[in-house]
């Protein structure tokens, strides 16, 4: 009895916390990061005194989070609306196995037993130069040398690698191990996460067939990594990179708040792309998609309007 | 014209790879369009009209336009939900393939559902298998050790350098060592970026090279045009003797060669300092 309340209890928290809010919830955190990025480069604060600055922020961030939870789980009066994870995990353990095992083998073949694919990407070695200089782009993180002509601006305000270099310097992790190991690890579950956000979505209150959609995603994943283009390869060997967290986490969850509707978490999106990859002076995918996606249900909601009509004037008696 | 149609082709070429994840993907969109009645209307109208837009040569040139140009055609490919789309298609057909593949559904009718289910999950795998790759790791990324983080030589360098606490090293080695060294550690300076190899990466930093530079880059990894001439490497070693490189990293197997050798066997600015089993170290060493 005891146990079970104590696994239904763990199960909503999980839901709730595994799940949408896990998502925005993280890119607000990495909002905070790209503030005190910002402060550093104009304000030309050092990155140990951002370093120390992050952690109040992040902590009260994340007591803000628990007591909105807190009260509305209150205001709710936990109505008892009991999810099928668990009865599902049950129901069909092979499935869930089956899925598991396969990430666990993605996670210890492509993240940690691969060079990293560093071709077009200086992530690393700007990372490794705040840490040196202790402040953002006082020199050629190229070379470590002084810039002779400069960097550009919108490359200069990206807040991802100041994310990396403030986790490397409040955990002690080495910067490398952090950012070639440990975030492509990171960026591998939260897809996942966006992609049971999905099945969720697609298959509602059917486990089986939500666990058989994560297991097909996790095998397109597996075997689509055919290009240098394709979001399994960037998932599988440039986890750490703007990009692939662009391509694997922000454009489907984007996607998801687009078809739900639920626009709070398309412009964090936005804004987490605006942050994270060069869009140079573009306004990125996300907005893309966004503007198509607003498009095409304006057209949709004009044509069945006009279907409407001609279905009234076409039987009037109706 | 003719070079958007080109690059729209290459870009198309990188994005299909020696993959067919593409056409699995068109085949979805185009069963979800006209066989599927589907609650998922906004999703497949999204994918169908991105693809259009993406096929059509000038629709495409606006959105390149609309992507500052930087990124290629390829990039473009990733708005379409590939992986969604083919992972929904193929979870709503596996009931279908039980109910109309006559041995699956002898063994549903036999009351093992879930084996039926298993063998057919395993064929779709199969058909992912065969329309995608696995070669791409071995082709683009080496292997490295449990617990490493870059290909084993290359660490074996890095932990072979003499970097002091509070000091930097300005190194200059072979593209495949200089590559990595300033992602392992900010005390190591290096002449050039790695944007003087690494064309697409000219666009982070505005900062260009000198010619002498380009030069010494080729020397040090052993294109540059007449290198084997004794005069052209002594040259070079003054000049990294001048600039204060404090360490030189060579092939062993160019050193074997002979005229480079002897080039650092006629200065004593560079001294031999370590070896791993295919690279030299050499380290500068002041006379006063």
């Amino acid at each position: 009895m005891v146990l079970s309340i104590i696994a239904f209890r763990y199960e909503v928290i999980m839901q709730d916390i595994l799940g949408e809010k896990l998502i925005e919830r993280s890119i607000i955190l990495f909002g905070i990061a790209q503030v005190l990025h910002l402060a550093a480069l104009f304000g030309g604060l050092s990155v140990s005194l951002c370093a120390k600055a992050a952690i109040p922020l992040w902590i009260a961030a994340l007591v803000f989070f628990f007591v909105s939870d807190f009260r509305k789980r209150r205001q709710k009066n936990e109505d008892g609306s009991k999810s099928e994870v668990l009865s599902g995990i049950r129901k069909y353990p092979g499935y869930v196995l089956a899925f598991l095992f396969l990430v666990t083998l993605q996670i210890i073949f492509n993240c940690f037993m691969h060079a990293p694919l560093t071709t077009g990407d200086i992530t690393g070695e700007t990372v490794q130069t705040f840490l040196w200089e202790d402040a953002v782009y006082t020199v050629n993180p190229m070379t470590g040398m002084p810039f002779t002509s400069g960097m550009p601006l919108r490359q200069k305000i990206l807040g991802l690698p100041f994310l990396y270099t403030l986790l490397s310097r409040l955990t002690s992790c080495s910067s490398a191990y952090l950012i070639y190991r440990v975030i492509p690890m990171f960026t591998l579950i939260f897809a996942y996460i966006v992609y049971g956000l999905w099945a969720r979505f697609l298959f509602p209150k059917n486990f089986k067939n939500q666990m058989i959609f994560l297991l097909f995603t996790a095998f397109v994943f597996q075997f689509g990594c055919y290009g240098s283009a394709t979001d399994s390869s960037l998932l599988l060997f440039g986890g750490w990179r703007g990009e692939t967290i662009r391509a694997c986490i922000l454009l489907p969850y984007a996607l998801l708040c687009l078809m739900k509707k639920r626009y709070r978490g398309v412009v964090l999106c936005i804004l987490a792309e605006a942050c994270m990859v060069w869009t140079l002076y573009g306004a990125g995918y996300v907005l893309l998609m966004a503007a198509i996606v607003t498009l095409i249900r304006f057209f949709g909601q004009k044509y069945r309007q006009r279907l409407m009509q001609k279905f009234k004037k076409g039987a009037p008696g109706v | 014209m003719r070079n958007l149609l080109q690059s729209m082709w290459d870009g198309f070429g990188l994005m299909k790879g020696s993959g067919q994840f593409l056409v699995l993907f068109l085949i979805t969109v185009f069963i979800l369009l006209f066989y599927k009645k589907s609650e998922i209307r906004e999703l497949k109208w999204y994918s169908a009209v991105l693809l259009l837009l993406l096929l059509c040569p000038f629709t495409a040139k606006l959105l390149l336009l609309y992507q500052t140009a930087y990124y290629g055609y390829a990039d473009l490919w990733l708005l379409l939900p590939v992986t969604l789309l083919i992972a929904y298609m193929l979870t709503i057909t596996l009931p279908v393939c039980l109910n109309d593949i006559p041995v699956l559904k002898k063994m549903t009718e036999s009351g093992k559902r879930s084996l039926a289910e298993v063998i057919c999950i395993f064929m779709m795998m199969v058909l992912l298998f065969l329309c995608g790759t696995m070669k791409l790791a071995e082709e683009k990324t080496q292997r490295t050790d449990y617990g490493d983080v870059f290909p084993a030589e290359t660490e074996e360098v890095l932990h072979r350098l003499p970097l002091a606490e509070g000091e930097t090293l300005t190194v200059l080695a072979p593209d495949e060592i200089a590559g990595y060294l300033r992602s392992c550690d900010g005390r190591i300076l290096l002449p050039y970026g790695r944007f003087l190899w690494e064309e697409e990466l000219n666009a982070y930093t505005y900062d260009t090279y000198a010619a002498d530079v380009k030069e010494m880059h080729d020397w040090v990894n052993g294109t540059l045009i007449g290198m084997d001439e004794i005069e052209i490497s002594e040259n070079y070693l003054s000049i990294c003797t001048s600039r204060d490189f404090h360490i030189l990293i060579f092939e062993k197997e160019r050193l074997q060669k002979g005229s480079l050798s002897e080039a650092l066997d006629k200065q004593d600015s560079y001294r031999y300092f370590d070896e791993t089993e295919h690279y030299v170290i050499y380290r500068l060493y002041r006379s006063e």
